[in-house]
């Protein structure tokens, strides 16, 4: 699969290629290349350690890459400081001038300097736009957690860059502004249009606000996909565990195609990989609970064992007849019918959605 | 106070203004604070194209300043430092010979044997001991008459001298007394004398100051130091041991290589005029122009004669061997109490 | 415009970084290269080899007064640390009344030159003095008794001070826990007091060891006849005029101290990991008998300390002590003294110039070193060149700047015998306190401030200024302080440079004290603490006032 995949017609603004990064005997990346196409929001997604701060720094300009070319709408910045690219950059620690007022902070990179009066409109305009209006006067420290990452943003956005770097912003901040200021951030990103490249941790916060999601480990690109591809078509089993919930069923291949799990053959839509032990890959919201027996395939019984109210949905925990040991997972809809623990229930593991990896699921 | 300091700093400008045309002799010395004003004063008088700018130190210090600037001489003369240091200066190849004016004038004991001599004399300042009155009386203290008295039992733990190895006077003391008892007995004499040591020290003064504070009452010290705390009220007499006095010279010579040899040797022949005699004369005894020194009250008459026979290069020579020797028999005192 | 300047500012970064390893080598590593090349000459120029070396170890008397320093070194730590330990922990974990000022009064000796609290033990248990049955009678305080007390009072204020450190980061939530689970005051003291200033303890022994084995005043005016290496070196070098072997001397000086402040910052290295940065003050409960036993204890050690400073000033107004008590100011006229009133007018030029100068010269060597990204060897240069100053004795320094600038060959020896080399050699002398102060200051600055900047394209320059030393300029008041006072009241690093011309008021004391000038030099050094305290009190007025009004961005 080719990783730099672009739909035609759209413009790339920063392309990468072969960057490799070595801190004495750790890799921290790989030889990696990857394109990020004009206005599009990217998120560098993986747990820690994989690289995808190295990456960042290395854009910024903050880190020098051990071999490898970095372009910048078109033009090579392998070389050129900090100072001479053109981003905007957003920290997890907001990285606030403690000891200049807001509007100071935000006018800290405005040319030409003098010109306070041209600072303060674009000041105010800026404000306005991160939904901090009035705020000018106030210090850093006089600001809750997400009001300072707004003037961090305004500040970075201040000088209109054509890309915007976002590490971690909002790994900092209360869950509840964490999920407001994420929402505020895309809507913002795509009024602007301006290309950004977020760096996270958190899968669901990536798949929320990204138009594509990179998935790394280990200093390498493991997917590069919208949300929707990278959560339900994960290209290893790294990814699938990675991204959301999932369940796990060992299994083996029948010479027709089909699978063993228990004492059930199931169907599957995917071509098998090679190999006597694969395991199945299906999402808690595939599992689907059926109001009664019917004849079609992938259909086995299964006794509740518990279910948890969870809001628009229903976590119902199954344990299926026939496969010892072995607990599935369910996302059930709320408005449907009254799940009791002990109850036998019919479930439908769809074949278009049990995907199969190579080797089996400790 | 201070507005005799804002004077003085007026002066300083004005000289520095008026004498712009005036050659300037960079002039190195051990000579006292009080001391360098006045002989200053009088050689301008006497050749007011020539300025002093002084550089003054103890002696250590200064000598080991000369030594260090060897390469980078920065005086031009060397006014009031001790021959025996001169005497190393002079081994490095530092010194300029030069006769001054007077040389026929001054007794042949305290000039450089040399001719025409790298170092002529100025004054003698001997081994002096220091002695509290008050002190002695409440400890009934007899009063020494010689070296020998201080050997004797009755001062243990009474008397403080300087460290040969820090001190040119401890240094002049050491090789006093090998010069004039001989090697063996020399030491023998320090082996007995050590035993009434209440501490060695690390300057020449130090231990005549102590004597006048009253810490010990015997400090082995120089005459002019001891003078001048009995000028300031200390109850001590100035005792001059009868078997001879260690005594080294304060001495001027010129700097090779200077730049300015024709106002050093103006300077060199100051010194050793009758003129800058009568200023010597004030702090001591015994000058290089024999005859001439006033009587002083506190400094018996028979003063001269009682300095030994000090052989200055001798001293230079064997100063190495003699403080090795010295380290290894008294430096560990503290363990052997 | 724009893309010239972009260039242009890693290229300045890079050599800011050089120009000031090059400063740091010129004011301190070439000259201790100097010595280490002379310590392997003869004194005619020639290469010896370790010939000097194993000469000097000949030398009787010499393995003696190592032995003499280590001991001495050793003792005197072993006795003040667990003092300034007990002190600290009083003001820490006790409620005192008026805590502030004893904490003032134990901390006022670093204000003197540590030859004050030499000349105080003679007047108060020398042979005249009216407590000298303490010291088992005559001639009992010098050697010994008179060096580890005299070291006491020099180094105490230097242990307390790492040691209130050391107990301020104690965590007050550990202490709920122990107490919640039971633990009496003594297991707590065990197992949390004790454990969290481990690395206090070692770091105030290892401080209070190098200061011992280099200080040169105390010995000089009590040691009797105890030999310690400083006056090894002197001995040598001014006794006897052997700068060779001065240097072999000096090497031995420099050994010990360089392996205790190696052993130092390792241990620095590993204390930092293990810090949190959450911790909760510890608020302490009132208990009534502890409270008037640890007001007993730190009151009596407060005034010994207060004390013996005052009896230094008592004695400058002595017309002679110890034969005419009468009062007198005439010490201060300082007739018939070298310098006198323009010693101490050179002094406080001096100090002024080195709080001014090596601020500077810290604050920005600093920001260099730990915010600049660029020449990363460099810079690891820079950093260990700011940490070795620590390591070198004030004597060992001011025999390589005498090597060093006074040779013919370099083009700076004309600065020899000036002000601007004493500033030079001070502000050297004392960098690496300097340093770590403002480096643990630079580390609790948001790190990426300098990634924001470039990506505004501000310069780094424009940020040290607009926004680094700011938020700095509190503690940058404190390294201020830090080097006036030191250059107030050093004398060994100073001993072989000074000039004539300029003499220092901190080394006329030593010089007056020598010529039996005793009350004089009790004057000046009176006069060194009046003025020490004086800018101590301004500048942490203007601290405070600082502080006033920096809280509304620093937030309550």
């Amino acid at each position: 699969m080719k990783l730099t995949d672009l739909d035609s017609g759209v413009e790339p603004h920063l392309e990468m290629s072969g960057l490799t990064r070595r801190y004495g005997a750790f890799t921290a990346l790989a030889n990696v290349s990857l394109t990020v196409r004009k206005g599009e929001f990217l998120c560098l997604l993986g747990p820690s350690g994989c690289g995808k701060t190295t990456l960042l720094r290395l854009i910024a300009g903050l880190d020098r890459e051990d071999a490898g070319r970095i372009e910048l709408s078109g033009r090579d910045i392998t070389r050129t400081p900090p100072a001479g690219r053109d981003y905007g950059i957003v920290f997890q620690s907001y990285a606030l001038f403690p000891n200049l007022s807001v509007a100071d902070n935000i006018a800290y990179g405005l040319q030409p300097r003098r010109a306070r009066d041209h600072h303060l409109r674009r000041v105010r305009e800026l404000l306005d736009m991160v939904g901090l209006p009035g705020s000018e006067e106030k210090f850093p420290s006089e600001l809750s957690g997400g009001q300072q990452q707004r003037v961090a943003l305004a500040r970075a956005l201040a000088t209109s860059p054509g890309l915007l770097l976002l590490d971690e912003p909002l790994s900092a901040l209360d869950a509840r502004v964490r999920d407001h200021l994420r929402d505020e951030l895309k809507a913002l990103q795509r009024r602007l249009g301006v290309t950004t490249l977020m760096v996270t941790h958190d899968q669901a916060e990536a798949l929320a606000i990204a138009d594509r999601v990179v998935v790394m480990k280990d200093g390498h690109i493991e997917q590069i996909g919208t949300p929707a591809e990278i959560y339900h078509k994960p290209v290893s089993r790294f990814v699938a565990e990675f991204v959301g919930e999932a369940n796990w069923l060992n299994a083996r291949p029948t010479p027709d195609g089909r699978v063993v799990v228990g004492s059930h053959t199931l169907e599957l839509a995917a071509p098998l990989p090679e190999g006597e032990a694969i395991s199945l890959f299906l999402r808690p919201e595939d599992v689907r609970l059926r109001k009664r027996w019917q004849a079609e395939p992938n259909l086995i019984l299964a006794r509740v064992l518990d279910s948890a109210f969870g809001g628009a949905m229903t976590r119902v925990r199954l344990q299926p007849e026939g496969m010892a040991g072995v607990v599935l997972l369910a996302h059930v809809p709320a408005g449907g019918r009254l799940i009791t623990p002990g109850e036998i229930v019919p479930v439908s593991l769809p074949a278009e959605r049990l995907l199969p990896f190579a080797g089996a699921t400790s | 106070m201070l507005r005799k300091q804002l004077l003085a700093g007026a002066g300083l400008v004005m000289a520095c203004v008026t004498a712009n045309a005036a050659t300037v002799l960079n002039v190195y010395s051990a000579l006292e604070a009080d001391q360098v004003k006045e002989y200053k004063e009088a050689f301008e008088k006497a050749n007011p194209d020539i300025e002093i700018n002084w550089v003054r130190e103890s002696t250590g210090v200064i000598t080991a300043r000369l030594l260090a600037e060897k390469n980078n001489p920065q005086a031009d003369v060397i006014w009031g430092l001790a021959a025996t240091s001169l005497q190393i200066l002079d081994h490095e190849g530092m010194l300029q010979a030069y006769a001054p004016k007077n040389l026929r004038e001054l007794s042949p004991a305290f000039r450089d044997k040399a001719n025409p001599p790298k170092w002529t004399g100025m004054d003698v300042w001997a081994a002096t001991v220091c002695f509290n009155t008050v002190e002695a009386a409440k400890k009934n203290l007899p009063r020494p008459e010689s070296w020998a008295d201080l050997a004797k039992p009755v001062y243990k733990g009474q008397i403080v001298m300087p460290n040969p190895a820090s001190s040119g006077t401890g240094f002049l003391d050491v090789s006093a007394w090998l010069q004039k008892f001989g090697d063996k007995k020399g030491w023998e004499y320090m082996d007995k004398l050590h035993e009434n040591i209440a501490q060695y020290v690390h300057s020449g003064s130090k231990p005549c100051k102590m004597a006048a504070a009253g810490e010990y009452p015997i400090g082995i010290s120089f005459e002019y130091r001891g003078a001048s705390l009995k000028a300031k009220g200390a109850p001590i007499d100035l005792v001059f041991p009868k078997e001879g006095l260690g005594w080294d010279l304060e001495a001027t010579a010129i700097m090779k290589g200077t730049k300015k040899l024709e106002a050093a040797r103006r300077l060199a022949d100051f010194s050793a005029s009758r003129e800058a005699m009568a200023l010597y004369d004030k702090s001591y005894a015994v000058l290089a122009i024999p005859g001439i020194a006033k009587a002083n009250p506190h400094i018996p008459a028979d003063y001269e004669k009682r300095l030994i026979n000090n052989d200055f290069t001798w001293a230079a020579k064997h100063r190495d061997t003699i403080l090795k020797e010295w380290s290894r028999r008294y430096d560990s005192k503290s363990e052997k109490q | 415009m724009m893309p010239r300047r972009v260039l242009l500012e890693p290229w300045l970064a890079r050599s800011l970084i050089v120009l000031w390893l090059a400063a740091l080598l010129l004011v301190l590593g070439l000259p201790l290269a100097s010595l280490f090349s002379r310590a392997l000459m003869t004194s005619r120029g020639d290469f010896a080899g370790l010939d000097q070396v194993r000469e000097v170890l000949d030398t009787p008397g010499l393995v003696n007064a190592a032995w003499h320093s280590l001991a001495l070194s050793v003792g005197v730590a072993a006795l003040v640390v667990p003092l300034a330990f007990a002190f600290a922990w009083c003001l820490r974990h006790a409620r005192l009344p008026v805590a502030s000022l004893w904490r003032w009064l134990a901390l006022s000796p670093l204000l003197a030159p540590s030859l004050m609290a030499a000349i105080s033990l003679v007047y108060l248990f020398g042979n005249q003095g009216p407590f000298k049955a303490v010291m088992g009678g005559e001639g009992g305080l010098y050697g010994y008794p008179g060096l580890v007390i005299g070291e006491f009072f020099y180094t105490f204020p230097h242990a307390l001070l790492i040691l209130l450190t050391g107990l301020a980061g104690s965590d007050g939530r550990l202490y709920d826990a122990a107490r919640a689970m039971g633990a009496g005051p003594v297991r707590q003291f065990l197992t949390i007091t004790l454990p969290g200033a481990r690395y206090a303890l070692v770091s105030a022994f290892l401080v209070v060891f190098t200061l011992v084995m280099t200080d040169y005043g105390v010995p000089k005016v009590v040691g009797g006849s105890v030999n310690v290496l400083a006056i090894e070196v002197y001995k040598q070098v001014v006794g006897q005029q052997n700068f060779e072997r001065g240097a072999v001397v000096g090497l031995m000086l420099l050994l010990p101290a360089l392996l205790a402040t190696v052993l130092e910052r390792h241990m620095a290295s590993r204390q930092q990991a293990s810090l949190t940065a959450r911790a909760e003050p510890y608020q302490c409960r009132p208990a009534p008998l502890r409270d008037a036993l640890a007001t007993g204890f730190v009151a009596l050690l407060s005034c010994v300390l207060a004390g013996l400073l005052l009896v230094g000033v008592v004695a400058s107004f002595i017309r002679y002590w110890p034969y005419d008590l009468g009062l007198t100011l005439a010490h201060y006229g300082f007739e018939d003294v070298d310098g006198g009133w323009m010693a101490f007018g050179n002094s406080l030029q001096l100090a002024v110039a080195c709080a001014l100068a090596g601020t500077a010269m810290v604050f920005l060597g600093a920001c260099w070193s730990e915010r600049l990204k660029v020449a990363g060897l460099a810079r690891r240069a820079l950093r260990s060149m700011a940490m070795l100053s620590m390591a070198v004795p004030g004597l060992v320094l001011g025999l390589g700047y005498v090597f060093f600038f006074n040779h013919p060959a370099n083009p700076l020896a004309g600065l020899y015998g000036g002000m601007l080399l004493m500033v030079m050699c001070t502000i050297a002398h004392f960098y690496t306190t300097a340093h770590l102060t403002v480096t643990t200051a630079l580390g609790q600055v948001d790190s990426e401030f300098e990634a924001v900047a470039a990506s505004l394209k501000v310069p780094f320059w424009v940020t040290v200024r607009r926004v680094t030393l700011p938020i700095c300029l509190p503690v940058l008041i404190d390294v201020a302080r830090y080097f006036f006072v030191s250059a107030m009241t050093t004398v060994s690093a100073l001993i072989f440079i000074v000039s004539p011309k300029v003499p220092l008021a901190a080394v006329s004391i030593i010089v007056m004290d020598d010529a039996g000038d005793t009350a004089a030099a009790a004057a000046m050094a009176t006069l060194v603490v009046l003025t020490s305290a004086g800018v101590t009190l301004l500048l942490t007025g203007v601290e405070w006032w600082l502080g006033k009004s920096m809280s509304r961005w620093r937030g309550r």
